[in-house]
């Protein structure tokens, strides 16, 4: 983060040319740590809070590497792996060790389903944060403001692309994560039924990413419209699960 | 021992002046061996439509500026038109301080533009080739191009355009990702649309269409471009169909009007619209700034961005200055015999 914030505020050649690789760098060392954790106390690092915002932290960053790869644009670095970063601080901060975990938490496809669902929701956090850049930089255009968002960012186009593509990626992982919790319930909670709110909740979200995606592929959505939808999209889904897992007693709290 | 320069540029001469005295490549290959008849030991000499100048240092005689002077004038057969007073000379450590100041761009007329660098380049490599160029013009010159590439890595001097046209092009990339796959529409064809239509051109756009209530003028800014003709009256229902429209015609009302933007943009199938309005009365309708996906610009709006590029510029020029005060004082720490040639003469 600390390297992209050289390079997209100081414009330093040096930071421009190794970020990606610090990405690189940094993405390897995050994996082999939670491969650690999970090889050492037998359940994917998934079975408390800080453990997950480790995860997200893990998941937002290898989304952003992915679309910065896809769109080769490298600018909004700075504005994505700040989110990852401060999950990273908090997790760092309170993460302790679960001697004892449910079994089912050792299962394999509990590990496929909360890696997908993690991912899902990086890049939906990650979608709302280029939908903000691409507002940022529309109004300053749209204003004739030619300030620093103007100067730096990349083009309107580009953001927009890159917004799709975490679109796209969302949708992907959470039809992922949909099918694998689907195939996994029954194995792990036989008497529990599909109409889980959290699992209601994932489906309506997937399902509003998946009419998104055909409507801007029909040309029906583009430009600051997407833009606005995407954002209202993640503050509903961020809305949708802090109520249910806030209000609503069921078998998705795992810990 | 004797490092000088002499020269011509904005400083000294008129645009007109400048371009009396500009010797193109093959001129100074043929020149370069001359230089060993003045007296100069090593000489490099880079000419552009901005500046003409000539360094020369001498590990035997005193170089008179006069002598350089008069000899790029009888060179040019100027010497009628072009008087010595228009020119410029230097010596000892400003001789060093002046080049990096063109390399960087501290010296341009418009500052950070520096265009001259690949003349300075080639300038320099054209002696070195010919055998003219000897370490000291060789430390000297390699020491300019470093400092430039550093002033461009670091600084943003030479960033934003810096034109009315090439504004036009800035804005456009800010707002398409691939000019490559876009189409332009040109509705007239005055002197600022074609030169807008040249630097988008030069950019690789895809497509361009010209009209015009002339159906003579739009062929030959077509032709000038490499793109079609599209009949006046028939133009509006080929908006959906690009992205860009520069449009500079004198007529009222407005050539697009409200309804004609509200139609286009309904029918269009592609992303964002970017109209660029030069026209003397308004050819478009303001109306259109209202719509989503609509961009409209106009004269004044380009002509804020190329101010805005040029203050952010000129703010850059305390660090360029340091950078080239940082090289100057590590030139001088070299030793022999540097710190005799940075001694200024009288």
């Amino acid at each position: 983060m600390w390297t992209y914030g050289k390079s997209f505020f100081r414009d330093l050649p040096w930071a421009k040319r190794v970020k990606s690789s610090f990405l690189l760098v940094v993405l390897t060392a995050h994996f082999i740590y939670l491969l650690a954790r999970t090889v050492s106390f037998s359940h994917p690092p998934v079975t408390s809070i800080p453990e997950i915002l480790s995860m997200l932290a893990f998941s937002v960053s290898v989304t952003y590497g992915v679309i910065e790869r896809r769109s080769r644009a490298t600018e909004t670095g700075y504005f994505i792996l700040n989110i990852a970063f401060f999950f990273q601080l908090f997790s760092s901060v309170f993460i302790h060790d679960m001697p004892i975990v449910p079994e089912f938490m050792k299962s394999f496809w509990f590990g496929v389903h909360i890696t997908d669902a993690l991912l899902g929701y990086a890049a939906i956090t990650i979608s709302a944060a280029y939908g903000l850049l691409y507002l940022m930089l529309y109004h300053e255009i749209k204003a004739r403001q030619f300030g620093v968002i103007y100067k730096k960012l990349p083009n309107l186009e580009t953001l927009e692309r890159m917004n799709f593509i975490a679109i796209t990626l969302a949708f992907i992982f959470l039809s992922l994560a949909i099918t694998a919790g689907v195939i996994w319930l029954p194995m792990a909670f036989p008497g529990n039924s599909y109409a889980d709110p959290k699992l209601i909740g994932t489906a309506s979200i997937w399902l509003m990413y998946g009419v998104g995606i055909i409507s801007k592929m029909r040309g029906l959505l583009r430009g600051r419209s997407l833009m606005v939808l995407s954002i209202c999209a993640f503050l509903v889904a961020a809305f949708s699960m802090t109520m249910i897992n806030l209000f609503f007693s069921n078998f998705h709290h795992f810990n | 021992m004797m490092l000088a320069c002499v020269g011509i540029s904005h400083h000294t001469a008129p645009p007109g002046m400048i371009e009396e005295v500009f010797f193109s490549e093959a001129e100074v290959r043929s020149l370069l061996p001359e230089l060993k008849s003045l007296g100069i030991s090593e000489g490099v000499i880079f000419s552009s439509s901005s500046r003409t100048e000539l360094y020369a240092y001498s590990d035997q005689v005193d170089l008179l500026a006069d002598s350089l002077i008069y000899f790029l004038r009888k060179k040019k057969s100027i010497e009628a038109r072009v008087p010595a007073a228009n020119f410029f000379s230097l010596n000892g450590s400003i001789v060093a301080e002046h080049l990096l100041n063109v390399a960087t761009g501290l010296d341009s007329m418009i500052v950070g533009d520096n265009g001259v660098l690949t003349k300075i380049r080639s300038g320099f490599e054209m002696a070195n080739q010919t055998g003219v160029a000897g370490p000291i013009m060789k430390r000297l010159f390699d020491m300019a191009l470093k400092c430039s590439q550093k002033t461009c890595d670091t600084t943003s001097i030479s960033e934003g355009a810096i034109s009315v046209s090439s504004a036009a092009v800035e804005l456009a990339q800010h707002i398409f990702d691939d000019l490559k796959r876009k189409t332009i529409l040109i509705v007239g064809s005055g002197e600022t649309v074609q030169q807008m239509g040249l630097s988008l051109k030069e950019r690789g756009i895809g497509a361009f269409y010209v009209t015009h209530n002339s159906a003579e003028k739009a062929e030959i800014l077509a032709r000038t471009l490499g793109g079609m003709t599209i009949p006046f009256d028939a133009f509006r229902e080929r908006l959906s169909g690009v992205d860009i429209v520069l449009s500079s015609l004198q007529s009222a009302p407005f050539i697009l009007s409200k309804q004609n933007i509200k139609d286009a943009e309904r029918g269009r199938t592609r992303g964002t619209l970017l109209l660029m309005d030069l026209g003397m009365p308004r050819n478009i309708d303001p109306f259109a700034t209202e719509l989503e996906q609509v961009f409209l610009y106009d004269l004044d709006t380009l002509t804020i961005l190329v101010g805005e590029n040029i203050s952010r510029r000129r703010a850059e020029i305390p660090r360029v200055q340091a950078i080239v005060t940082g090289e100057l004082a590590r030139l001088q720490r070299s030793g022999k015999p540097w710190d005799l040639l940075m001694q200024p003469r009288t």
